[in-house]
Formats: C-alpha cells, sequence, structure tokens
C-alpha cells in the first residue's frame, strides 16, 4: 500500500536496521534465576551477590562495586 | 507540537516490535499501554507505521488510518508527526523476517526531557546513547558472582 505525500521527505533512519537480540530468552528460566531475577527487577532477596543484585535494581547506590 | 521550542524537546527514539509469523496474539494490550504512556505525559506519541513483510521480501506499509480496528488509538492518529519518511520503511523492514509483522513507534522520552534542556543548557553535547542488552547484564552479575566465589575459597 502506497503512504501518502507527508511520508516523501527526507528519512531520519539513514541506513538498513540491524535485528536486536532477542530479550525474551534472556529471562526465561534457566541455570542462574537470582541473576536473572535480579535483572528483571523481580528479586532483591539475599544471595551471593546481593549488592550487585540492588545496584542493578536501583534500589541501593552502593559505592565500590565498579568494575574497571 | 505546542508552543514548545526544540530546546525544550526531549530525546526521540524509535522502536520496532516485531511478530514473527504464527506468534500474532493482537488482543489490544499492547495499544492500551503505549496509550498509557502517552497520557501520563512519560513519552509522545510522534508516528506509527505497520509494517508487513511479505515472504518474497517485499515490504507493505500501513498507516494508522488504514486499519480497520483503531479502537482508542484513533484518539491519537490526528496528532502524528509523520516522522517517517518513505525511504525509513526499507531500512526499519531490514530488521524483520518474511512473513512477519511489526510496529515501528517513534516517540520523544518527555520524562527526560527536562534533564536534557538542563544540560544543554549546561553546555553539555550527547555523544553516546545506548541501551543495555539484559543478557549483558546477567553476564556481568554471574561473572561477579563466579570472582566472589574465588574470592571467597581463596583462589
Amino acid at each position: 500500500m502506497p503512504l501518502g505525500p507527508g511520508r516523501r521527505g527526507v528519512g531520519v533512519i539513514g541506513a538498513p536496521v540491524a535485528k536486536a537480540a532477542v530479550v525474551g530468552a534472556a529471562v526465561s528460566p534457566g541455570p542462574s534465576p537470582i541473576a536473572k531475577a535480579a535483572v528483571v527487577g523481580a528479586a532483591v532477596s539475599p544471595g551471593p551477590s546481593p549488592i550487585a543484585k540492588a545496584a542493578v535494581v536501583g534500589a541501593v547506590v552502593t559505592p565500590g562495586r565498579r568494575r574497571i | 507540537m505546542t508552543e514548545r521550542s526544540l530546546d525544550e524537546l526531549g530525546p526521540v527514539d524509535y522502536l520496532i516490535v516485531e511478530f514473527p509469523a504464527g506468534q500474532q496474539n493482537f488482543t489490544g494490550e499492547g495499544a492500551d499501554e503505549l496509550l498509557r504512556l502517552h497520557d501520563a505525559g512519560i513519552i509522545r506519541i510522534m508516528d506509527i507505521l505497520i509494517l508487513v513483510k511479505n515472504e518474497d521480501g517485499s515490504v507493505d506499509a500501513q498507516e494508522l488510518s488504514d486499519l480497520p480496528e483503531l479502537g482508542d488509538l484513533q484518539r491519537i492518529e490526528a496528532q502524528l508527526a509523520q516522522t517517517l519518511a518513505e525511504e525509513d520503511v526499507e531500512h526499519l523492514a531490514a530488521a524483520m523476517d518474511p512473513g512477519s509483522v511489526a510496529a515501528a513507534l517513534v516517540y520523544e522520552n518527555l520524562w527526560a526531557a527536562p534533564f536534557a534542556s538542563a544540560m544543554r543548557r549546561a553546555g553539555g553535547q550527547l555523544i553516546a546513547n545506548g541501551r543495555i542488552p539484559i543478557q549483558a547484564l546477567i553476564a556481568a552479575i554471574e561473572a561477579d558472582a563466579a570472582d566472589d566465589t574465588l574470592e571467597a575459597v581463596g583462589v
């Protein structure tokens, strides 16, 4: 279906778009459910790395975890 | 757009959501959530195109107004800025698989506009931005956890 005259200007995207990684696969059950839950914000329960988890979900801002 | 100046414009993003063939379950929930973000002033929907990639690789683009049942989206249809041009359609569709349908959305991040304006007034220039894949966050957390475990056992 042809688009209307309002679509005949200069484009804004600039180049063909590449498909991004499918995110859904990353939050499905797997070997590290605690880490995954932390990323999606579902869990802030205690675990082996609570500071990193909390930092990811934004619950606390804890210094000293910058990995440089 | 109202009397807002370009200096007050928030960052404008686009996204393409693909619905692969055989996995299309359109209930209107997505449109409702999109409108909720728009109505709450979190984003301003600037443009929407529906793209259909045929099995031969050709692409059909439809305006919202071409859809038989717009539902609540009808009330924003007249406000769209038609940001995407015809030449953008091929660029956007390059990421699609044949047989899929996609919604291409352009929106202004209204929530970020005051901060962006403040940064510009302070002389700042955006030199990079992007999205961190969830997979990368998971990998970083898991690597940290593995390091902590090794440190705990003295390795």
